[in-house]
């Protein structure tokens, strides 16, 4: 069950990269073949296929996602078999999770919200993430240390903890998307409206944002069990703190006038960045009681 | 985004002049970014360097000590933040000044939006003026009458409350949904305040306090030792467990407090379930496996002088020998603990060399252990009064003596110096070295033992206590040894148990604060509070909307004129 789990998550990476070669044929390539038309003193103009039918493409990008998807739950329920508790346990697991997590809540937002495009952003954060983790983190199962041997709240921790990374990681591809538009300038055709991407990203933080308040307090009240304490300003309970502050922050300027658009998805990326930090940079970098979750 | 009638709601005693500036500054989306933005950037410093840790607060020599390691590290510039406060960020004043001004901020927003946020509730603006239709940042129109009652009927679909009203041929609406819900926003604001707020009352009056017991030993809670609070916690037996490759598997305590002289609570706890008692709490925090029972009595008056665990906190090297005479017969095998070491030139500049002697087939050797040049170790055997005969490396073999011996391996025993260890008094000295061979770190048969050293063999553990005697005793568990009228025992190998005791008597409200938050956030951040406004007349339609969050207005607006038979020309607004 252990090495089905490594497998499967080799698919999901194989279909995740299959996902970002479509999405990106599909939300870039007219574009492309739009600038080769504009340049001047070209005798014959090539226009590649998947410039023509960027429709299946972004379908084909659709569909690579969902497999992705479907490879990395089989992966965490393989793995949740192996070793009998929530495979969220040390960085491989927690890696495998967060990224299952953001290819549902981007399967989700496009079949309420519609644009294709965000997966042109969001699905190569997934591929980075998967092969930092076959890269560099160790997958076989190991026991816990007997801190981190509490199942139901220690669990329900981490479990939304990464469900708030990953709502928060499909802010960062809307504001990523933003930037890329250039706000109302709408540099791409293909990309989505600048005010649907404002709204997407305002939405999953909408998510993120208390879910990432309810992890912390569930760490909190666990750390209360466990060493008597809800706070100890140890670096990755600080670390996730200031990245909630950081959204509260986004949440108090983006209404504001001058804060609209592009300032506001400058913010975004920002803050992804703290979460990012608080992700990896902490347990790698900065010791503390977390760091013993090990990589 | 409130209307102007609800930002006109002031407190009864309003303030006046830069007061009142002030009070409306601490309200405002801008200055919470720039409040919440600075305590972010502060807790983000004690992220990112070094914090005085826990341990070494309040004790002035730990304090410093710790301090000489960050200069080690960031040379002068250590002062320098030490003096900021950048070193123990959490306790310094202006982290305390930013959190304190959050709260004061939080409160005046909640306390300066009340009355708006109740009446925008209970009695809500029925009625706009016209003007208004044609002016609000959400606004939709149409050059068709719209159908009222499909109207009416979409809007309450949506879970809207409508309101209607006729003035000559014109219908006005008012429809608002989940006005209540703002109250969420100031719930939510609140419970930061009162979070911060308990969190501080209760840091301010916590108590803790960290306690190394043996198993079969009580030490007291509280400081006062008279109190009539005092407690004694009595650890009965202490529980490791570590799988082959020394990581930890299980600790666990049995636990016995007392109070007054009466048992008043009998526990297990383990990392993840503490014990309580009247508010305090008993935490498992450590757990350290090589302790020894010891006890000295004078034979003359048959008191017992001394009865302690010792735990055994540092680590000595001793080799581990075999020994074998001309027939090939193992004459000779275990750990051998050395003495404290000698510093002496052989040769190659000055080492550290311990010594031991050991008696083999009755003839006495001496043994030294040092390690050379390039840190290796190295064993020396004497079988006489001179220079050694063989020097022999780990692993090797060598002829001394008319025996043959091998290093088998050098092992790392677990070792204490112990002050004030009663000795025999013609003996000189004041303190004993204390060595303990053939233990394993964990409980016994428990663990699996595997890198955390196992000196010796199979059987049980040997205490050696080197001072009483010219020769080390050697101390199975219950054996004594008699020494100048003085017995010493090794009662046995016993674990410890860290233990710390806390009581927060914050806890509840700070829970109470968190609850609030999440109901706090969810009802503002995922209930889409709106307010519409309709003015239908024979000419056409006209909408105009607020609401919280501020995103997919006009799509809604658009989607109700449809409804209504009423094609949408849009007006104010952006998106469609
Ligand atoms: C420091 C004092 C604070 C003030 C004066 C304040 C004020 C406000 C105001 C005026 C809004 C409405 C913004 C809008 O209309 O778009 C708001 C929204 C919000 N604030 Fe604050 N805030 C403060 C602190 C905080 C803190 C520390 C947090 C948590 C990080 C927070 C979380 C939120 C959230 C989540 C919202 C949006 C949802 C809602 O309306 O509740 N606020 N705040």
């Amino acid at each position: 069950m252990e090495q089905a789990s490594v497998t499967a998550l080799w698919v999901a990476l194989a279909l995740t990269a299959a996902a970002v070669l479509a999405y990106w044929a599909y939300a870039f390539g007219g574009w492309l073949s739009l600038r080769r038309l504009a340049t001047p003193g070209q005798g014959e103009v090539t226009v590649a296929i998947w410039e023509r039918f960027p429709e299946p493409l972004g379908r084909a990008g659709t569909w690579a996602t969902w497999a992705a998807l479907l490879a990395m739950l089989v992966s965490l329920a393989a793995r949740w078999q192996a070793s009998g508790r929530p495979p969220w346990a040390n960085m491989w697991e927690f890696t495998a999770a967060f990224t299952g997590a953001i290819m549902l809540f981007y399967v989700l937002f496009e079949r309420w919200y519609g644009p294709r495009a965000l997966g042109a952003v969001v699905q190569p954060l997934v591929l980075a993430l998967l092969a930092a983790n076959v890269a560099f983190f160790p997958a076989e199962v190991r026991p816990l240390v007997p801190a981190l041997q509490s199942k139901g709240i220690l669990a329900a921790h981490v479990g939304v903890m990464v469900l708030a990374y990953a709502a928060l990681s499909l802010s960062f591809g809307a504001a990523v998307l933003y930037l890329l538009q250039g706000g109302e300038r709408r540099r791409f055709p293909r990309l989505p409206s600048p005010d649907l991407l404002d709204e997407i990203a305002f939405r999953s933080v909408a998510i993120g944002f208390p879910l990432l308040a309810l992890g912390i307090a569930l760490g909190a009240y666990w750390g209360n069990t466990a060493w008597g304490r809800y706070w100890g300003w140890d670096p990755k309970e600080t670390s996730a703190l200031v990245t909630w502050l950081i959204y509260g922050v986004y949440l108090h300027l983006r209404g504001l006038r001058g804060w609209r658009g592009a300032r506001s998805a400058v913010l975004l990326v920002a803050a992804y960045g703290a979460v990012l930090f608080t992700y990896f940079a902490v347990n790698l970098v900065v010791a503390g009681l977390h760091s013993y979750a090990g990589v | 985004m409130a209307f102007p009638s609800a930002r006109a709601a002031r407190l009864g005693l309003s303030p006046t002049g830069p007061l009142r500036a002030l009070w409306w500054l601490l309200q405002s989306p801008r200055w919470a970014a720039v409040i919440t933005a600075i305590v972010a950037a502060m807790a983000l410093v004690g992220v990112v360097l070094p914090q005085l840790p826990f341990w070494a607060r309040g004790d002035a020599a730990a304090e410093a000590a710790w301090l000489a390691q960050q200069r080690e590290r960031f040379g002068a510039t250590a002062d320098w933040l030490w003096r900021l406060g950048l070193l123990d960020v959490f306790h310094a004043p202006w982290f305390a000044a930013g959190l304190g001004l959050l709260v004061a901020s939080t409160t005046a927003y909640v306390v300066g939006r009340l009355p708006g946020v109740w009446a925008n509730m209970v009695r809500p603006r029925l009625r706009v003026p016209d003007s208004y239709f044609a002016t609000a940042p959400h606004r939709f129109a149409s050059d068709v009458p719209a159908e009222v009652a499909a109207l009416e009927s979409a809007l309450r679909r949506s879970l809207y409350r409508v309101v209607r009203f006729r003035e000559g041929p014109v219908t006005y609406l008012f429809a608002d949904r989940f006005p209540w819900a703002q109250a969420g926003t100031l719930l939510g604001h609140g419970a930061v305040a009162l979070f911060v707020v308990a969190a501080a009352i209760g840091s301010a009056d916590s108590f803790d306090t960290a306690l190394l017991i043996p198993e079969g030993a009580s030490r007291p809670v509280l400081p006062t030792v008279a109190s009539p609070r005092q407690m004694l916690v009595r650890v009965e037996d202490v529980v490791g467990r570590f799988d082959a490759t020394g990581t930890p598997l299980e600790y666990r305590s049995e636990l016995v407090i007392y109070r007054q002289g009466e048992e008043v609570r009998r526990c297990q706890v383990t990392v993840n379930s503490p014990c309580s008692y009247d508010g305090y709490r008993f935490f498992q925090a450590g757990y350290f496996g090589y302790g020894a029972d010891v006890q000295v009595r004078d034979l003359v008056t048959g008191d017992v002088l001394y009865r302690e665990t010792l735990a055994l906190e540092f680590q000595r090297t001793a080799p581990y020998l075999l020994a074998r005479d001309a027939s090939g017969r193992r004459v000779f095998e275990g750990t051998v603990p050395l003495g404290e070491p000698v510093r002496l030139d052989l040769g190659q500049g000055p080492v550290d060399v311990s010594f031991a002697s050991l008696t083999v087939g009755g003839r006495s050797y001496l043994l030294g252990l040092w390690q050379d040049e390039k840190g290796r170790p190295r064993v020396a055997v004497a079988s006489g009064q001179g220079p050694p005969d063989v020097v022999i490396e780990e692993g090797g073999r060598a002829q001394a003596g008319g025996l043959e011996w091998e290093v088998v391996r050098v092992d790392r025993v677990p070792a204490a110096l112990v002050q004030g260890f009663p000795l025999p008094p013609d003996r000189g000295g004041d303190g004993a070295l204390l060595q303990m061979t053939n233990v394993a770190y964990g409980t016994a048969n428990a663990s699996e033992g595997g890198r955390v050293p196992v000196a010796g063999l199979p059987g049980d553990p040997t205490l050696y206590i080197l001072g009483p005697d010219q020769r080390p005793l050697a101390l199975r568990p219950g054996e004594s040894a008699r020494v100048d009228g003085y017995e010493y025992t090794f009662l046995g190998q016993r674990e410890f148990a860290g233990i710390q005791v806390r009581r927060d008597r914050s806890d509840l409200l700070v829970w109470v604060a968190v609850g609030l938050l999440m109901a706090g956030l969810a009802m503002a951040l995922w209930l889409p509070r709106r307010r519409l406004w309709a003015r239908i007349g024979p000419r056409g339609t006209a909408l105009a909307m607020q609401g919280w969050p501020e995103v997919g207005l006009e799509r809604e607006m658009q989607r109700l004129l449809a409804r209504a038979g009423a094609p949408a020309r849009q007006e104010g607004g952006k998106d469609a």
